[in-house]
Order: C-alpha cells, then sequence, then structure tokens
C-alpha cells in the first residue's frame, strides 16, 4: 500500500468513525485531556494497522478492535478518576436558565459518564459498544469471546450500571 | 433514565468536541500532521543512533591503532570484545518491546494474548541474548590480557585472568537482575492486569 493510499484510506476511516471514536475514548476515560490523548493514540493505532486490514469484516468492526485495544493498553494517570470524579461538581443551573434543556442533557450525560467510570476497565468497553447500540454478534467479534458470554457480561455490567446511575440520581 | 434505549439515544445523541472539530474539517489533517511528525522522529532518533555506535565503533579502532606494536591475538581479542558489543547493542534495539508493533486489530482476547506473549518474549530474548555475550566479552578480554600480559609471571597472570572473568560475571548477573527488576516493574502488572482481564 503507497503512501497516498494509506492516507487516502485513513482519512476514510476517521470520516466514517470518528464520533463512534471519540465517544468510546469519551466512556472509557473522565477528563477531557485524557479522552483527547487517548484519541491521537487511536488514530496512531489505526494509522500503524491499517496495512492489516483485509476486507475481512466489517470496517466499523476492525475501527472498533482497534479502539477497544488501544484503549486498554492505555494506561496512564488512570488512577486519577476516582479523585477526579468524587471533585467534579454538577453543571451549574443557575448559569444556564436559556439553556436548560441542553443542560439537563448534559448533566444526564455526566452522570451516564460518572456510572461508566466507576465499571472496570474492559466493562467500561463493552458497555460503550452497547451504546453505540451494537448487536451482540459484533460485540463477540471485536472482544473475541462467545456469543454466550458477551450476554452473560451484558446483563451483568447493564444491571450494575442501572445501579451505579440511580445512586447518582439520588 | 433506566431504560437502555433512552440511555442509547442520550448517548448517541450527544454532541461531542469531536462533532465540531469534525465539521470544521480539521480531524484528520492535524492527526496526519502529528503522525508524520511522531515517524520523522523516530527516523531521526534511529539514525542518530545507528552513527553514533559507528562512530563509536571507529573511534576505539582508530585509537587501538594507535598503540604500537599491537599484535594479531590482541586484534582478535579486541574484535571479539567490539563485535559482542555492538551485536548486543542492535539486537537489544530490534527486540525492544514497542507498542506500534503490537497487534491492535485482532479481536480482544487474542490480542491480549499476543500481547502478553510479546511482552514475555521480550524478557526470554534479552537473557537469551545477553549470556552469549557475557560469555563473548570474557572471552575477548582474556585472550586480549593473555597477550598484554604474556611477560609477566605466571601466578600474576592467573589472578588477572581469575580476577576479569569474574568481573565479568558478576557484571552479566547484576545485569540480568536489573532486566528483571525493570521487567517486574514496567510489564509485570500490565501481565497481571490483561490477565485478570481475561479471566
Amino acid at each position: 500500500m503507497s503512501d497516498k493510499q494509506k492516507e487516502q484510506k485513513f482519512k476514510e476511516l476517521l470520516t466514517d468513525n470518528k464520533e463512534m471514536i471519540y465517544r468510546l475514548c469519551y466512556a472509557y476515560l473522565y477528563s477531557k485531556n485524557e479522552v483527547e490523548d487517548l484519541f491521537q493514540e487511536v488514530m496512531i493505532s489505526i494509522w500503524n494497522s491499517i496495512e492489516s486490514f483485509r476486507n475481512e469484516s466489517k470496517v466499523s468492526t476492525w475501527v472498533y478492535r482497534v479502539v477497544v485495544n488501544t484503549a486498554l493498553m492505555y494506561n496512564k494517570k488512570d488512577k486519577r478518576v476516582k479523585s477526579i470524579i468524587k471533585n467534579t461538581e454538577s453543571i451549574n443551573r443557575n448559569a444556564a436558565d436559556d439553556f436548560t434543556e441542553y443542560i439537563e442533557k448534559e448533566e444526564r450525560i455526566l452522570k451516564l459518564r460518572k456510572a461508566i467510570i466507576q465499571l472496570e476497565k474492559q466493562d467500561r468497553l463493552i458497555i460503550s459498544l452497547v451504546l453505540e447500540g451494537m448487536k451482540y454478534e459484533e460485540i463477540s467479534e471485536i472482544m473475541g469471546i462467545t456469543l454466550s458470554n458477551v450476554g452473560v457480561k451484558i446483563n451483568r455490567i447493564k444491571s450494575k450500571l442501572f445501579i451505579l446511575m440511580k445512586e447518582y440520581n439520588g | 433514565m433506566d431504560n437502555l434505549k433512552e440511555i442509547q439515544d442520550l448517548w448517541q445523541g450527544h454532541k461531542t468536541q469531536i462533532n465540531q472539530e469534525a465539521e470544521a474539517g480539521r480531524i484528520s489533517d492535524s492527526v496526519l500532521a502529528k503522525i508524520r511528525n511522531t515517524e520523522k522522529n523516530i527516523f531521526r532518533k534511529n539514525i542518530f543512533k545507528t552513527i553514533t555506535v559507528f562512530v563509536l565503533f571507529i573511534w576505539i579502532i582508530w585509537t587501538l591503532k594507535q598503540i604500537p606494536l599491537i599484535t594479531m591475538i590482541t586484534w582478535i581479542g579486541i574484535g571479539l570484545v567490539l563485535l559482542s558489543v555492538v551485536t548486543m547493542i542492535i539486537v537489544y534495539w530490534k527486540i525492544q518491546f514497542k507498542s506500534s508493533n503490537l497487534k491492535y486489530s485482532l479481536p480482544q482476547n487474542e490480542f491480549i494474548d499476543d500481547t502478553i506473549h510479546q511482552m514475555r518474549e521480550q524478557k526470554k530474548k534479552f537473557i537469551k541474548l545477553f549470556i552469549p555475550f557475557v560469555l563473548m566479552m570474557i572471552i575477548g578480554m582474556n585472550i586480549f590480557y593473555w597477550d598484554l600480559l604474556k611477560e609477566t609471571e605466571l601466578t600474576t597472570r592467573l589472578i588477572f585472568h581469575a580476577g576479569i572473568s569474574l568481573f565479568l560475571l558478576v557484571i552479566g548477573f547484576l545485569g540480568i537482575k536489573f532486566r528483571e527488576r525493570k521487567f517486574n516493574k514496567e510489564f509485570k502488572p500490565l501481565i497481571d492486569e490483561l490477565e485478570s482481564i481475561k479471566s
């Protein structure tokens, strides 16, 4: 694959999948800087792996694999997550009277992220695939585990997530 | 918010920073520029390392050439030492664990197995390389001093040969221990974590 072809393929993959990639990073890590750092690392992994793409799986499945594996190897500053959660203040409602709906949505996202970040690393990745609306078959293909195992894991993670979200909703 | 569909809609409809950046068409160009920059830096570093070893090698040879009456046996000893050092440096660069060599596009379970395998292999390869390196150094240094000390009395020579061999063995032993410590600090926690994810 020539450099130009590689660049072209990379741009295509990025255009089609950037939002999903970013949301996955966004679910996996809490601080904005870390999310952006991981996003950059994912880009580098995609660039380095692009020649291994053989059209044997769906493009999105291939991209998800690269994202979840890069996230798994991303080890930096992860211990800070808990202290960040403790110190995060909820969004100031008074400052946004004109954007009540927007703020409410942002607050719900914030609560969802706080709950996700409390999960184990691999569980965070699995639930973010579920939130992206992926089928169990695809998740099984990405994670390399059996379909029945995917089902069991997702049910367990969902229950955990709902409990955590109820805690945040008070 | 206890319905999965509701959460999925909220999640997928969420406008992140990336949407705005993407709309402005800035992402792919800035990412590509950063990747190109990283690749250039790696290339420069490799060139620098290669030139450093080459210059060091030339400098040692040149310095030795200044010594008068250097015999063929001394050259063989020095040659062995230099050859083992250069081989060690080059092979060490080659076997170093690089995250860019990981197979990120594998299914996660296979990726974990492959990553753990690569990390463990790196440790094994180092030991496999380091033992012959130390032995070559011992042989080379002994040949060198055998020729250099041929006028000295036998007991002194024996003490010297035993001393230099023991010294290199201790250095070799410490080198392996240091490497093991480094492995346990850098890779062991990651291997344990990856194994726990798999189980």
